[in-house]
């Protein structure tokens, strides 16, 4: 192969590395990306036989399911009957890996790169590392080793072809093998280089890397390592993988589990049509208050609680961004962080001046000690350690015995400053992005939220804007508990300005004249943010409320810290360690002991059971349990005739939920491989991942603390819309077209004719079929 | 006879009686398993206290206190004294603290581990061991809870038994610690031929026997070297660092690596008198005390970081130690086994933590922030130069190439190290027939360590090693004692059930790892049982006979001795490494997906088609 055919060759085979960026960047996305472009099953399929993983789970699992009657017979047996025996296509060898065999000097580039990389751990920096690409810096450090012949070539490029030269390959399969397998054997540090290749700003401190650097150090080393290493390394190699045969009855066990709960659902909801709930509001009366939430599954059941509590409410959903899509910095950090789902990018910038946080000088000094340089030194130590020795025996007991006392949470408690926030264009720039929006942006942003989620109909004289964020400690997979629509970081600031925009003035007046939507003059907007931890709810610029809507503010106030109450008994449920039938004190003490234990690997269970997402009317799913399950979009069929604004959802929507599901039913079907195994036994790595022990391969995907509790069950999207005007929105997006076309999602459509009688379809083959869940 | 004694007694009995409990592993419920825990250690906690005031009322002088003797023989008495001092008490305050803290911390963050119980099973292990080692008064007792120690690091760094990763550093972690046992042992077998009984120390006997005694202190001091992780194994303990965070938090961080430091504190008596000696402790404290900051300094990973941190402060220890100052070396560990507790224990949350930081704004002004050394001279060709020396650990024995040249260097001697014991032998003296045992004793050991080999294999190497060995003691002399004998049957029957247990495996190499233990769990655990006795561990009926042997060996010569210890350290590393290859390291789960006609069975016994 020449140098360009290489470049090819390298670039085809890093679509097949896990694309997970640094820790503190966590975001939710397909475990099975580079396989998108198969149907599901085979899909599952192809990457088992390449990463040597489990395609689905084992047959004893599946059984233990079926015993606790997740998996119902009569739909199991539906499937074994309808199961076909295909010969299971022969994939060619060059592309199947040879996992187990790792290279003896894998050990040194681990320390290479996790030492290269360091984003602040280690006191000592790389040589170079400020400057020099990685090739380059290793060069500088190997400068003088005669034996390394291969360094001398300018580019990394001319350093594989030469390494690939020198071990004799000229075949270009064998050295597409060859490739592979370096690539795979440290696949977690591989995908996180291609990460950072692609997305320099992913790293706080800017290090040039690429997957051709690291192949062109790898291959040299090896050479020069392998003569002294005579014997294998088992210090990290990988295990051996027993093939995994009769696929399709394991298929048959996956989609009777799949359709088993499917039809739950649809039972669930189609009780609410037979039996009209009394407490939804009558059409014509005005709510007397209005909140609009993420819709992330952990809401659900808050919404539930809420509405119960407080009768005059009505409840919206819409990704927890608010429509504002942006980076953001606090005039106290150095970078800005994106604000809004991943496959947006976003074209303002909001500074916010923050005010001092609470914690105390001497806390957050005693921390910095803790993880800082001073007390690792040989004399530093000495210095500090009278003073820090004492202070930790206090810390530990306080930390171990007390929970509640401990002082720093991180995640949403740090972010509520309520700075003052600089949301409006006033003509500044920062690099090619403005600083703030025109009233025309903003006007646009409102109208597009209000008309989603029909909140344009009527508006109640109190609009909240419940955003969602985390808290937790000593817990590297933070950024993963946060909201996935705010790229990982909690909603406040999104909340706080999308409500400042819809109280503004001006934007009210365009809003009028623009788009037709008039905000009743009385109508405020209050944002809020709800910590899903520790079930506390915390509301912004409350000074400002018009004191006419002081009472109903209050009583909202307080029915939301009722329903908080019996959220928390909710989510105790499902925690074997929570009090049973908890009174709400206990409850609540008990989610707040779990955001600030520094032995809680569960500060919460995050996405986990995650299976369907609704699209439509809240009367829909008001009031039915489902059981923190259900990803609730806010959607009026009838004001979309044509279809645009479900285009609209469904573009975020999908990637966002159906990544979430997907990382979440691949880490459990594969702890070991597509997810990162206990989090026990967790090191922390050069700040962008964590490993197991002081050497070894970065772990990527979700511990089995995140997932031990979830069912793998593909998303099944319910649309409450005409299936012809779903099919053609889905007909004329190609990109949102193939998740559902190769099954990567299910696809469901409610239509309700005029005696609100309910018919279910589902897409399959092409098309929308009757469904009919409760035969 | 008093309060204290008893107290002594039920100290020890307790967790010692709860590991035994968790080890068999009757009990399903986390909940039930906790409740032990919790009142085991609480008690455990709360008798150290009372034990501690008790002394301070009577007045704080070093008691001791004699219960009976565990073994008579011509050789050696084996008594049963306690005794208590203010060093002891003071690590044994910081042991049940450490114990308290990290049980509470473990009962949430272990729930739904496998292994939960396995886990507070070797933490109380750990705790019986460092009782025994803190109010011990002889060295045999002192010499069970250093074994003991040893086995629980040695569990819980293989806690995830379907990694190879963490079980191939037990393995190397295990090889070193038994280096130092092996060391206590012989400087407690020294005590023996000197003292006669147990080692309650005579001083009036140190002056006739200095030769001995000086060759039995070098031996504590390398003990101490080993369980400490000084220099030359400083880089074994980032290896260590691969259990649960409490359990390398309580072992790495603070217990295990200063007992190092609390023995050469609790013999200083023995060794102290000797110039040479307190030289050479602190030179290795100081080298370690030199080379680890360095080597931590450039590490990327927290835990990893703070291992160095802590080994650096222990390299000062035993300096400090050396000069005399222990006291002061004791408050330091003191205060620096809590830090390192604590900076394990929140090492998840640097990312936060770092992430703050690093965006920071104000970070420049706060100058103990994750400040960089920004010595300046890392980019010069000395600072590459020194860099890449760090990046192989200095070339220490376990650095990143290192450790597969030692293996593979050891098996390659076999001739000639057998050949070369057989001269050796020659030429001081010994009859042909001695001489040939121990050669082929040294070949056989030797092969043992080649892993390629199947097991069965080494494991016949190990018994024929062992066996000639043993014989070449028997040459000369015929008035054995009954005990010796009795002894050697036991250690042979002992390795024929080892022959036994492997003959009904399928015959595979123990280089690469099986995961027999789904298949043949009753053999893997048997391979596990004879690992334990053969080791002498203090469970195990050999313990006495590990020691009551080597004492024969010596007596009948150096060279026969050095034999018999080298046939039972690589004896017990190959013995551990066939366990742990053969039986785990592979998830079986996997392996033992059911067949397609299995599968047709389940379906055709549990759901009925058409």
């Amino acid at each position: 192969m020449n140098l360009t055919e290489l470049k090819d060759s390298i670039g085809e085979i890093s679509h097949r590395l896990p694309s997970q960026g640094p820790i503190y960047t966590f975001i939710h996305h397909n475990t099975l990306h580079a396989f998108q472009h198969l149907p599901f099953q085979k899909a599952i399929q192809e990457a088992s036989r390449f990463y040597g993983s489990k395609s689905l789970l084992t047959l004893q699992e599946y059984e233990r399911l079926l015993d606790q009657g997740r998996i119902k017979r009569s739909v199991l047996e539906r499937k074994l009957a309808l199961r076909m025996v295909p010969s299971p296509k022969p994939i060619d060898d060059a592309t199947s890996s040879d996992a187990g065999d790792l290279p003896a000097v894998a050990p040194l580039m681990v320390r290479l790169v996790s030492q290269f990389l360091d984003q602040g751990i280690a006191h000592w920096p790389f040589p170079q590392a400020d400057s020099a690409s990685f090739y380059d810096a290793v060069r500088g450090l190997f400068d003088g080793e005669d034996d390394l012949k291969a360094f001398n070539c300018p580019t990394p490029i001319e350093c594989i072809a030469f390494n690939l030269d020198i071990r004799g390959l000229t075949d270009p399969g064998a050295q597409t093998q060859l490739l592979t397998r370096f690539l795979l054997s440290l696949r977690g540090w591989a995908g996180t280089i291609h990460r950072i290749e692609n997305d320099p700003t992913l790293l706080v401190k800017a290090r040039k890397i690429s997957l051709e650097d690291w192949l062109a150090v790898y291959l040299t080393l090896d050479l020069k390592f392998r003569r002294r290493a005579l014997h294998r390394d088992e210090t990290l190699s990988d295990r051996k993988y027993a093939v995994v045969d009769s696929f399709e009855t394991l298929w048959a066990y996956q989609t009777a589990l799949e359709e088993s709960f499917y039809e739950k659902v649809a039972a669930t909801l189609k009780e609410v049509n037979r039996a009209p709930d009394a407490s939804v509001p009558a059409t014509t009366a005005t709510p007397k208050v209005q909140a609009i939430f993420c819709i992330d599954d952990r809401e659900c059941s808050f919404r539930r609680h809420l509405e119960t509590e407080f009768s005059g409410l009505e409840t919206f959903a819409y990704p927890g961004f608010f429509g504002v899509d942006m980076f953001y910095q606090r005039d106290n950090e150095l970078f800005p962080t994106q604000r809004c789902p991943v496959v947006l990018t976003p074209k303002h910038l909001v500074i916010e001046k923050t005010r001092p946080d609470g914690h105390s000088k001497s806390t957050r000094a005693h921390y910095h000690r803790i993880h800082g340089a001073k007390t690792k030194t040989l004399l530093g130590g000495v210095a500090s350690l009278p003073y820090e020795g004492i202070r930790s025996a206090i810390s530990l007991i306080s930390d171990v015995f007390f929970p509640e006392q401990h002082p720093i949470t991180i995640g949403v408690d740090e972010v509520l400053t309520s700075g003052e926030l600089e949301f409006e264009f006033k003509g500044k720039h920062s690099g090619p992005l403005p600083i703030g929006y025109t009233i025309e942006e903003m006007g646009a942003r409102v109208a597009k939220l209000l008309r989603t989620t029909s909140l344009d109909r009527k508006m109640a004289p109190l609009v909240l804007a419940v955003a969602h964020g985390s808290s937790s400690v000593n817990n590297p997979y933070f950024a993963a508990y946060d909201c996935g629509a705010c790229s990982g970081k909690p909603g406040d600031p999104n909340s706080r300005i999308f409500a400042k925009m819809a109280n503004h003035p001006e934007v009210r007046k365009l809003l009028k004249d623009r788009h037709g939507i008039s905000i009743p003059e009385g109508t405020w907007f209050v944002a809020a943010i709800h910590n899903t931890t520790e079930d506390r709810i915390h509301y912004f610029d409350v000074d400002e409320i018009p004191s006419g809507l002081r009472v109903d503010f209050d009583s909202f106030k307080a029915a939301a810290e009722r329903a908080l109450d019996r959220n928390a008994i909710e989510r105790c449920q499902r925690f074997e360690l929570a009090p049973q039938n908890p009174t709400p004190r206990r409850a609540r003490k008990h989610v707040l002991n779990r955001a600030r234990a520094i032995f809680e690997p569960r500060p919460e269970l995050n996405h986990a059971t995650n299976a369907i997402g609704i699209i439509g009317r809240r009367t829909l799913t008001r009031n039915r349990f489902l059981d923190r399950r259900a990803f609730l979009q806010s959607y009026d069929p009838d004001a979309d005739p044509g279809g645009e604004v479900l285009a609209g959802i469904l573009g975020p929507f999908i990637p966002v939920c159906a990544g979430i599901n997907l990382e979440y039913f691949f880490s459990r079907i594969d702890p070991d491989v597509y997810g990162a195994g206990t989090k026990l036994p967790h090191n922390v790595a050069s700040m962008i991942g964590v490993t197991n022990g002081a050497i070894g391969d970065l772990l990527t995907g979700l511990p089995i603390q995140m997932t031990e509790i979830h069912d793998p069950l593909r998303l099944l999207i319910l649309i409450e819309q005409k299936r012809d005007i779903i099919a053609k929105v889905l007909k004329s997006h190609r990109e949102l077209f193939d998740w559902v076309d190769l099954g990567w999602v299910h696809m469901g459509a409610i239509e309700t004719d005029d005696n609100g009688q309910m018919s279910f379809f589902r897409w399959k083959n092409d098309d929308f079929q009757h469904w009919r869940p409760d035969r | 006879m008093n309060t204290i004694s008893y107290l002594l007694v039920l100290l020890l009995a307790l967790p010692a009686l709860l590991a035994i409990v968790l080890s068999v592993n009757a009990f399903r419920s986390e909940k039930t398993i906790f409740r032990m825990v919790a009142s085991v250690i609480g008690i455990h906690f709360a008798l150290t206290i009372v034990i501690a005031a008790l002394w301070f009322a009577h007045g704080s002088h070093p008691e001791s206190f004699h219960y009976g003797d565990l073994l008579v023989t011509q050789a050696a008495v084996f008594p049963f004294d306690l005794s208590i001092d203010g060093y002891g008490l003071t690590y044994l305050i910081l042991c049940s603290f450490s114990a308290l803290v990290v049980s509470r911390f473990s009962r949430f963050y272990m729930h739904r581990e496998d292994g939960y119980s396995r886990f507070f099973a070797s933490v109380c292990m750990m705790v019986v061991g460092l009782d025994l080692i803190c109010v011990s008064s002889t060295l045999d007792l002192l010499f069970a809870g250093w074994e003991l120690l040893g086995l629980a690091s040695f569990f819980l760094i293989g806690f995830y038994r379907n990694r190879e990763q963490p079980l191939e550093n037990s393995l190397a972690v295990f090889s070193v610690y038994r280096l130092g046992d092996l060391a206590l042992l012989g400087s407690t077998m020294i005590g023996h031929l000197v003292f006669r009984a147990g080692d309650r120390l005579d001083m009036t006997l140190v002056g006739q026997n200095a030769h001995e005694l000086k060759i039995a202190a070098l031996f504590l001091v390398i003990a101490a070297t080993c369980k400490s992780a000084q220099f030359p194994f400083l880089n074994i303990l980032p290896r260590a660092l691969e259990g649960p965070t409490p359990s390398s938090a309580i072992f790495y961080g603070s217990l295990s690596v200063h007992a190092g430091v609390l023995l050469l504190i609790r013999t200083h008596e023995f060794w102290q008198i000797y110039p040479s000696v307190r030289i050479l402790i602190g030179a290795i404290g100081l080298l370690s005390a030199l080379l680890a900051p360095a080597l931590g300094r450039t590490m990327s990973n927290l835990k990893g970081q703070i291992a160095y941190a802590t080994l650096a402060q222990v390299g000062l220890m035993f300096c400090e130690v050396a000069c005399g100052f222990n006291r002061l070396a004791m408050a330091h560990l003191v205060l620096n086994a809590i830090l390192r507790i604590h900076q394990l224990l929140l090492s998840p949350s640097v990312v936060a933590h770092g992430l703050k930081v690093l965006a920071d704004r104000d970070r420049e002004t706060s100058k103990h922030l994750f400040d960089r050394m920004n010595m300046g001279w890392e980019n010069s060709r000395l600072g590459r130069k020194i860099y890449r020396l760090t990046l192989f650990d200095f070339g220490l024995p376990f650095g990143v190439t290192q450790i597969f040249q030692i293996t593979s260097l050891l098996s390659s001697l076999q001739i000639a190290g057998g050949v070369a014991i057989f001269i050796v032998a020659l030429g001081s003296g010994y009859r042909l027939v001695e001489c040939l045992l121990v050669g082929v004793a040294t070949t056989l050991m030797l092969r043992a360590t080649d892993a390629s080999k199947a097991a069965i294999h080494s494991w016949i190497c190990i018994t024929g090693a062992f066996s000639s060995s043993v014989f070449s003691l028997f040459v000369e002399t015929r008035d054995h004692h009954r005990m010796l004998m009795k002894i050697v049957a036991l250690y042979l029957a002992v390795l024929f059930a080892g022959l036994f247990t492997l003959s009904r495996l399928p015959l595979v190499n123990s280089s690469e790892y099986h995961g027999l233990n789904e298949r043949y769990p009753g053999a893997i655990r048997a391979l596990f049982f004879i690992f334990i006795i053969f080791i002498g561990s203090p469970v195990s009926p050999l313990f006495f006979g590990e020691d009551l042997l080597l004492h024969a060996g010596v007596e009948h010569g150096l060279l026969p001795g050095l034999v018999m210890a080298g046939v039972m350290f690589f004896g017990a590393i190959t013995s551990a490494r066939i366990w742990i290859r053969l039986g785990h390291g592979v998830k079986t789960q996997r392996l033992d997906l059911p067949s397609a006609a299995r599968l047709d069975d389940l379906r055709s016994g549990r759901l009925s088609l058409n």
